[in-house]
Formats: C-alpha cells, structure tokens, sequence
C-alpha cells in the first residue's frame, strides 16, 4: 500500500461526565489509503466517536489522545483550530445519516452548493452557479437546473444525500468521513450513493472511512473492515474475508444475521463475554 | 376461508390537490398460523395496510375482514383484543411517563379484565424479562428491553393476530436476532398469526412463508419462500429490490441507473 | 417485606437500582427531581420567598405586629423605626401588618386564577390538539379572540362593568389567562398526536376520552404547572394594576396595589408609603419567575435554555 492518508495509532477517548469518566474509545489504531475502509460495530461500540475524534467535532467533556493522528503527514494533534477548521472545510469531508439535518431549510439546495463554491473559489456567483449544477450532474442527478431550484424539503432521502456529497466534492477532499450514510435509505437508492462513493475512491483517489452497523453491505462495499466492540478494535480483516473472522464477537454477529436461504428455525444469539470488553493491549 | 381476507382495499389521505392515492387495490390473505410478509420501500404504503387493520385509519374503502367478519361490523373492542400491533421505534411507542407495569395493565384495564397483575408477571415472563424491570420507566431501559415490553403490551390481550411494522429495523443486528427468535416462540406457544411489514428481504425470507412486493401503493408480486430463494421473481422491480438488499454490486447500480435513465 | 426494607436506609431506598413497588419508583423519581432543583440557587430563593409568604398569609394574625385596620391619626405617616418597623400609612395604620395581611388577597388571587385557568386552558387546547378538524378551528378561534385583547384592558372592561370587587378581578384575569395554556396544550397534544405511544392506546381499543386523561394529560400538566407559576407574575402584577386603578380590592382592604395607589400623594415626604407595599409586590413577582424557570428545568426539560 502506498503513503496512508489517514493513519491513527493507539487513539483514546475518554467522556468526562457527571458520573465519572467513561473510556469510550481504547487504543485504536488504523490507516486509510486511496481505499474503502469500514468501521463495524455495534451501538455503543465507539466507532462514531472514532470519526468525530478525527475531525474533532467531540464535544468539550471528550479527551483525546493518541500517539499519532496524522493526515497527509501532518500531525493533527498539534494543530490549531483554525488550522483543523481548514483541513474540516477542504481536506477531509464528513457524510451524515441523514442529510435533511446537514441541510439548510430555508435556502434552495442549489444555492447552499453555490455558496459552498464560493467559499472555496474566486468566482463569480454566474459561474458559481454554473459549476454548481455541474457537480449535481456529476452525482448523477438528473435535470440538475430544476433540482437547483428546490428546497431541501423538497427532496428525498437519496437526492439529499447527493446533493451532500456534490458539496463536500467541491473543495477536493482527501479523505471522507461517513457515517452510516445510507442507513436512512431503501436498498435501490442505497445502491446508487455507494456507487457514487465507490467511484469517488476509484476514479478521485479518495480516501473513504465508512462507518456502519451492516456487515452484509460491509462485506460487499469496502475493502477492508475493523470490527469495534466496547471501544476497541477485537479485529482487521479484509472485507471478502469477513466470514472467516477469527474474534468469537465477529463470528456471533455474522451469525446473528438473517440470511436469504439460510432457512434456520432460530438464528444463533451473541452471548456477550466479559472477557471481550478487558483491555486488548494489556492482555498481550 | 382464510383468518385474514383483505379484499381491494384503497386509501386517500389529503385534501383538495395534496388529496393522494395512498393504497391502490390491495388484496391478499393470510392463512392461521402463518407468518406473512409486506416488504417495499419507504411511501410503498406498506405500514399503512397495517395501519388499516388495526383500525389507526377508517377512510378506507374496500374489505378487511379477520375470521369472516368484517371490520365495519366488527366491535371495536372485541376487534382490539383479536388484531395488536408492534411498531418500529421502541423509544416512540411506550409512553415515557407511564411505568412498565403501567403500559402492560392499560389494555387490561381498558377490556375490564380481571388478575390483572398475574397477568402482567405472566406476559413479562412469556417476553423474556425479568419482573425487577416491572417499576420501571421506558427510559430507564435498552432498546431491545424496550421492544420486549411493546411486544408484551401487544400480547397481553391475547390477541390471534400481532401485525408487525418494521419490529427490528431499529435494533442492533445481535439484538435483533433475540428479538425475532422471540416472535417465532411466541407463534408456537400462542398459537399466532403474524402480519409482518420490513424493508428487509433477508428478515421476511427468515420469519415469512410467502409475501407480497409492495410499490407506490400497489402489490407488485406476490412470492413464496421458496420462489424467492430459487429465483423465481417475475417483476423487474422485485428482482432489483432483491439483488440490491443481498449485496453491494457496481454493475448493477450502473444497470439501475441507466434503466431511469431511459 | 416491611423488615426488608427497614432495614434498608433511606439513601439505599432513593437510589437503589431494583425498585421492588410502585411506591418506590415514584419516590425515586420525586428525590432525582428535587435534587436536581436545589442544585439551582436561584429557583431555592424564590420557592423559599413564595412559601415565606404563603406562611405570612395562614399565620397573619400571629406575625403582624398591628391591627391592620386600626388607625391611629396621631402616629400618621411615621417612618420605619421600632415601633412600626416599616413605617405607617396616612391614617397611621402599620405598614408591615397590612403587607402581612395583603399577602393574604395576593394569594387568594393567584390560586384562584391558576385553579380557573388550568383546566379550562388544558380542556379547551387538548380538546383541540387531539380532535383536530372543526373542532380545532371552533375553539382556537376563540381562544385567539380572547387572546387578541390586551389583558390590564379587558380587565379594566369587566371591573368597570361587573363593578369593581376582588372576585371581579380574578374573573377579569382569569378571562386574559386561560387562552395562553390552551395554545401551550394544543401544542404539546399536537405533536404527541402522531406518536406511536398514542397510536399504541388507541390499538388498545382505548376511548379518546381515556387517551387524553391518561396518556396525554400527564405529559401536558408539567409544562403548563410552568407555564402557570410563570404566569403567576404577570396576574400579580394585573391584580396589584387593578387595585392601583381602584378597580380591585376596596378599601380599607390591605391590597398591595391598592396600598401604593393610596400612598403616591405622600410619595415625596413619605417615600416608605409607596415603596413597601411595592417592593412586596416586586420580590414577589421575582420570586414566582424564578421558581418557574427552575421548575421548567426540572419537569420539562426539553424547554430550557
């Protein structure tokens, strides 16, 4: 593999709350190339927190720490915030569940990519208009003028989310972000924005993080998966070779998994061990 | 006669020019016992047949008919104490200031039933949780403890028919791989019938014997268990929805694209 | 069972994870509620100025110094001092047992307002809310005419056409009051309406009457008991307008309002006339808003800042 774009080494989090310290995320460790990274688990397991720890979006009672945290080579620990502001707004691009609450309600969608270009370019608002419905054709939004001219409510689910990844395309990412991104999608639209996603790394060199509790869309999507339980990574594997995950956790939940033709009167349920959740490191 | 007839049933919501064709048409019948499946996309209308059945919309026209008699003679209680309902947000559908030992006593309160607290201790017991969880409130519990409690609710009347609207689709897969494990105990022991609604072919494969495709109101196809797994789907749309939910496929998607293009 | 937990101290019993009654739960529930409140000193001040008064109104007799009514020309207009510790008024009757006692007619109203405007407001918004269609349409047309007039003048209209009176007053503002908590109702039944919880009752075969009492009710009453406590000010000060115009409580009665109004021709000589019973009127009015804002915090916290 080449330079890793992103590359994450023993990260902690910790939340200082009301009732004490909680340990959210425990020395997770990861690189991304020009590749479709996933990051697997279930609620509570940390993997969002990992993503918002990249991009520092944790809220003040978060800690982070991590022995590195380098983007492009550079450290981000050791940033201000108006340098992490910049690398936030043209580096490294976040996609959300659902893009109805990244949207603003009261401008047209196709003014927010407009402002958007402005932001990063020197043009005139004619061109930026230009380029905007551009990048909307470039998502593979058809008759881009008129969904221009829309308001987010307007829009559905999957338009959204295009129209969320024809803005974060504008400044020329390296790295994305999503989470769970499709979760809030039906199937045949899900299936377009992971093409669209699929293309951005083949075609663009992107760097995808791609956060998600679906194993089966995992398996098929990305290239390489890391499985999260209680804030640490029990296992990396490749993503074809997600069935043969050694970590009993990894096995119990594929297993969990309703299949098409598995025919099985009850599915296996995850017996949680306690042992799952001791920490990793100090157990080598 | 099968326990539940559905017969050309059509719905509009709206008014004026937002009136809109919610259901188109639908027909279909589920035999006792038997666990039948509703799947689509999102605005199929899919949870609204379920709506119907349990009485949450009366615009309807057409039939709903549950052991031979129809809805518009049934009783509403007695209607009530056949036809329960599950939903899908666990957090939406418990109230969050009753106590559990509330929300399961509320229907039994509202058909007069007697041993009402023998009851709830049986019905918490039948779902899975332990009684120290009967003084509690909803947000003191998981998710998936929560979706325990509305399937106790809807079970606590003794119904013969529980309609399922999307009962997992919220829960992490682990849970709900417990929770679908559940209804099939539950079918044995009550002797169920169940209605089930999911955007999830491999959920429907796993609980259903047959089920209807549903799109923009209208059954598209109608499919057995094994017609599914051995391909037999007929309507284009049925076969994407299929190869879409299985895997992630480029080709595909390019295919899809292309066809909604032309 | 009664051994059991006798043997278990209070704090285990508050805080303890199994809750073995219904009893307990609601204990539990009550004990995180008022724990959370006496964090905010603020909202502490004005619970304890609202109870000191409500002490001031049932022990009067014992606290105030004086006869309230008894007057005394000789000892006009006496500054504060020992033996009237706030001074008297122009007739030489003792200003802080007339505050005492007024503090009486102060709550006298404020509860009378609240048990009137409560229930109508929570019928008359949840009727709205739940039902919808013409019956919405009907009753928040109403609500909006009677919310369209300014509340001291429509006040001022029934005094002046009723005759002025205490009971006069509280029908008055009890007329400005109510719509505000239907509006609040209707909102809050309006966007529980499409909730499953309620979709849930209804397939229960629950009545609408049974879902509004049960289901919906509970969820109302927290947000309008802050709305009213918070209201509380605003009725003060209307009910204290009112006697300042002479159009509430009469006198000889020691009404707060009345008492300033009475007192602004001694205002430049006599500043302790007018101050007092304004500064009772002013503490307390405070005290009622922040006792609603920590109220708010604790029962509904999905308004606060």
């Amino acid at each position: 593999m080449s330079d890793p774009i992103l590359c994450v080494r023993n990260l902690n989090v910790r939340y200082f709350g009301a009732r004490g310290a909680m340990h959210a995320v425990r020395n997770v460790s990861f690189e991304v190339g020009k590749e479709k990274v996933a990051i697997i688990g279930e609620s509570g397991s940390g993997k969002s927190t990992v993503g918002r720890a990249v991009m520092r979006l944790l809220p003040d009672v978060a800690r982070v720490e991590a022995d590195a945290l380098d983007f492009e080579g550079r450290n981000m620990l050791a940033l201000s915030e108006k340098a992490m502001q910049d690398i936030r707004g043209r580096r490294i691009s976040m996609i959300l569940q659902d893009p109805k609450f990244s949207l603003n309600p009261v401008m047209t969608v196709g003014e927010q990519v407009s402002e958007a270009y402005l932001a990063h370019f020197p043009v005139s608002r004619a061109e930026a208009r230009r380029r905007s419905i551009e990048q909307l054709a470039a998502v593979r939004i058809r008759d881009p003028e008129h969904v221009y001219g829309l308001y987010p409510h307007e829009v559905s689910g999957g338009m959204g989310q295009r129209i969320m990844i024809a803005m974060m395309l504008i400044p020329d990412p390296a790295l994305i972000i999503a989470d769970e991104p499709t979760s809030a999608l039906d199937v045949t639209v899900r299936l377009q924005v992971l093409a669209l996603l699929d293309d951005l790394v083949r075609q663009r060199g992107i760097g995808l993080l791609f956060i998600s509790h679906d194993l089966n869309l995992v398996q098929s999507f990305c290239d390489r998966v890391l499985i999260m339980y209680a804030g640490q990574v029990v296992e990396e594997l490749r993503a074809d070779e997600l069935d043969k995950a050694r970590h009993e956790y990894s096995q119990g939940l594929l297993a969990s998994l309703p299949r098409i033709g598995a025919r099985r009167e009850r599915l296996p349920t995850l017996n949680r061990r306690s042992e799952w959740a001791l920490d990793l490191v100090r157990q080598k | 006669m099968s326990l539940i007839d559905i017969d050309d049933l059509s719905l509009f919501l709206g008014q004026g020019a937002r009136r809109r064709k919610i259901l188109d048409s639908i027909s279909f019948s589920v035999e006792a016992g038997q666990t039948y499946g509703l799947v689509g996309e999102s605005g199929s209308g899919k949870s609204t047949v379920l709506r119907c059945i349990a009485g949450l919309y009366r615009q309807w026209t057409g039939g709903i008919a549950v052991d031979g008699q129809t809805f518009r003679q049934a009783d509403r209680l007695g209607w009530c104490r056949n036809v329960q309902m599950v939903f899908q947000d666990p957090y939406g559908s418990l109230h969050p200031k009753h106590q559990i030992e509330d929300i399961l006593a509320e229907p039994l309160h509202i058909h007069k039933l007697d041993n009402i607290g023998e009851r709830v201790g049986k019905v918490l017991d039948q779902v899975g949780l332990p009684g120290k969880f009967r003084y509690r409130f909803p947000h003191q519990l998981s998710g998936g403890q929560r979706q325990r409690v509305a399937i106790a609710r809807a079970m606590v009347l003794r119904p013969s028919i529980v309609l399922l609207d999307e009962p997992t689709s919220a829960l992490d897969v682990s849970i709900q791989a417990e929770i679908l494990n559940l209804f099939m105990d539950l079918r044995e022991e009550l002797k169920l019938t169940y209605l089930l609604v999911s955007h999830d072919l491999s959920v429907i494969d796993h609980m259903c014997s047959a089920f209807a495709v549903m799109q923009a109101g209208r059954i598209v196809e109608v499919l057995t268990r094994d017609a599914l797994e051995n391909n037999e789907a007929s309507a284009p749309y049925t076969r994407t929805l299929i190869e879409a939910s299985e895997r992630y496929d480029r080709d595909l998607a390019l295919r899809q694209a292309e066809a909604e293009q032309a | 069972m009664s051994e059991n937990s006798s043997s278990m101290s209070l704090r285990e019993y508050l805080s303890s994870d199994t809750v073995t009654s219904m009893r307990q739960a609601t204990a539990q529930r009550v004990y995180w509620s008022l724990r959370a409140f006496l964090g905010n000193p603020l909202a502490v001040f004005g619970l304890v100025v609202i109870l000191a008064m409500i002490l001031a109104a049932i022990f009067a007799p014992w606290i105030a110094t004086h006869d309230p009514n008894a007057q005394n020309l000789s000892r006009a207009l006496q500054p504060p001092g020992e033996e009237n510790w706030l001074g008297t008024d122009e007739l030489g009757r003792d200003i802080f047992s007339r505050i005492v006692y007024g503090s009486r007619i102060s709550i006298y109203i404020v509860i009378l307002v609240s048990v009137i405007v409560a229930p109508v407001g929570l019928v008359v918004g949840m009727a709205a809310g739940y039902f919808g269609g013409w019956v919405d349409r009907v009753l928040m047309r109403v609500t909006d005419i009677f919310l369209s007039f300014p509340s001291l003048i429509l006040a001022l209209a029934f005094a002046a056409a009723l005759g002025p009176g205490i009971e006069n007053a509280v029908i008055a503002i009890s007329l400005t009051a109510w719509p505000s908590i239907a509006r609040l109702a209707r909102a809050e039944t309006l966007t529980m309406r499409a909730s499953d919880f309620i979709a849930a009752a209804q397939v229960s075969g629950a009545s609408a009457l049974r879902i509004l009492r049960r289901h919906i009710l509970p969820i109302c009453v927290p947000s309008v008991i802050v709305r009213i406590t918070l209201n509380m000010a605003g009725v003060l000060l209307t009910a204290a307008g009112l006697g300042f115009l002479g159009l509430g409580a009469q006198p000889p009665t020691p009404e707060w309002g009345a008492m300033t109004s009475a007192g602004r021709r001694f205002m430049i000589d006599s500043w302790w006339v007018v101050t007092m019973p304004g500064m009772a009127i002013l503490v307390v009015a405070l005290a009622f808003n922040l006792f609603g804002d920590g109220l708010r915090d604790v029962l509904d916290p999905r308004q606060s800042r």
